[in-house]
């Protein structure tokens, strides 16, 4: 039986996906049905089943996605360098406005990875293993994130500059 | 323009993420879906159970027995095989009693719009005329005290009559349909003194008797 922290932080996995409470809850809810289902009917035992029902919840998010044709639904554009150099995200420091503003905007595969990695606690490098993305396509998408970030960091930082002249 | 202060990117994902909280209701519910199933399961173990203790003892018996010895076998071969089938019996009961609890109580939830308004139960009888039965006042429930309507819906695929009240702590229901065990399974009979079954289910208390030859279901207190 899960606990009360467990459904909880499966909660906060929903929302970081799709980040709309609705859906989030109805992901929930019936990944959890279906692991009770099959922990009920399976003879298969479920070692860890928070993994198990968090890989359903993004099954179910990501099949949603589809459905509603709203998966690439990053809106800065591609970048032309393909940047792939290592980057250590524990140095990127940033805003909570900021990452509230660009959050909903970045792909759902970097929200998924980047909770795997701030609130989960594992590796990029695992984090990427466990969500079968290759290493060099995370790399690229985390430097557009932080080129984002400090973009973002430039604007405001002239419009402070504009403000006080 | 802000005046926040920049933090690491790890640390301030954590706060956003960790931000989204379910409430108290949600989370009730999600735990109480997990209670339920827990209780189907361990229902179905105790019965796996004693079908793994027949296997161990037909495997222990040796293969020269002596007379006594066999007929000692025999025994705990029938007795096993009786607790298995009073096993079998509770499951089907359990199971039974749980579903009803489940199904009531998901309609229940949904509070759709009533069929017909009344506050007392001759406006209700003259509604239901498409029912087998006739809906009927109980010793376990005053219906007609702050009846407020009822709907036609079903238990379990039987038509059933569902009659909603108005509580001081909230709306509680009564479903009504022709009681068979075949469709319902046992359910306590409260005219043979027997005591209403008592199950909660997502946080809902449900009670259900026979009486009057109708399956009653009250969902709420």
């Amino acid at each position: 039986m899960l606990t009360e922290q467990q459904i909880h932080r499966l909660f906060q996995y929903a929302m970081a996906l799709c980040q709309h409470r609705e859906d989030a809850m109805d992901a929930l809810q019936s990944a959890l049905e279906a692991y009770l289902s099959q922990d009920k009917h399976s003879s298969a035992v479920i070692n860890d089943p928070e993994s198990y029902i968090r890989t359903s919840i993004r099954n179910r998010i990501f099949d949603l996605f589809k459905s509603q044709k709203i998966w690439d639904s990053e809106t800065y554009a591609e970048g032309d360098s393909y940047d792939i150099s290592p980057l250590d995200l524990e140095k990127v420091h940033i805003v909570r406005s900021e990452l509230d503003s660009i959050w909903a905007q970045i792909d759902v595969l970097d929200r998924d990875i980047l909770f795997h990695w701030a609130v989960l606690g594992y590796s990029t490098d695992e984090a990427c293993e466990i969500l079968g993305l290759a290493r060099g396509t995370f790399l690229s998408r985390m430097h557009r994130l932080k080129k984002r970030i400090n973009t973002d960091k430039d604007s405001e930082n002239k419009l402070l500059k504009k403000g006080d002249a | 323009m802000s005046h926040e202060s920049s933090k690491p990117l790890k640390d301030v994902i954590k706060e956003k993420a960790q931000g989204e909280v379910l409430s108290d209701n949600e989370l009730a519910r999600l735990m109480s879906m997990q209670s339920v199933e827990l209780v189907k399961k361990e229902s179905v173990s105790s019965f796996e159970f004693s079908e793994n203790q027949r296997e161990t003892v037909d495997l222990k018996l040796p293969g020269r027995t002596l007379r006594w010895a066999s007929g000692l076998a025999a025994i705990c071969v029938l007795a096993i095989l009786l607790s298995t089938f009073n096993f079998n019996q509770g499951t089907s009961n359990n199971d039974f009693s749980i579903e009803i609890a489940e199904e009531v109580v998901k309609n229940h939830l949904k509070l759709k719009p009533l069929d017909v308004h009344s506050d007392n139960m001759i406006g209700i009888r003259e509604f239901f005329t498409l029912l087998d039965f006739r809906p009927s006042t109980s010793t376990k429930f005053n219906v007609e005290s702050n009846l407020l309507g009822g709907r036609y819906c079903s238990i379990q695929g039987v038509t059933a009559a569902q009659l909603r009240f108005e509580q001081n702590d909230g709306l509680s229901t009564l479903y009504q349909a022709p009681y068979s065990k075949k469709d319902f399974g046992p359910i306590p009979k409260i005219e043979q003194g027997q005591s209403p079954l008592y199950v909660v289910t997502k946080g809902v208390p449900v009670t259900m008797w026979v009486e009057n030859g109708l399956l009653m279901v009250l969902v709420g207190r």
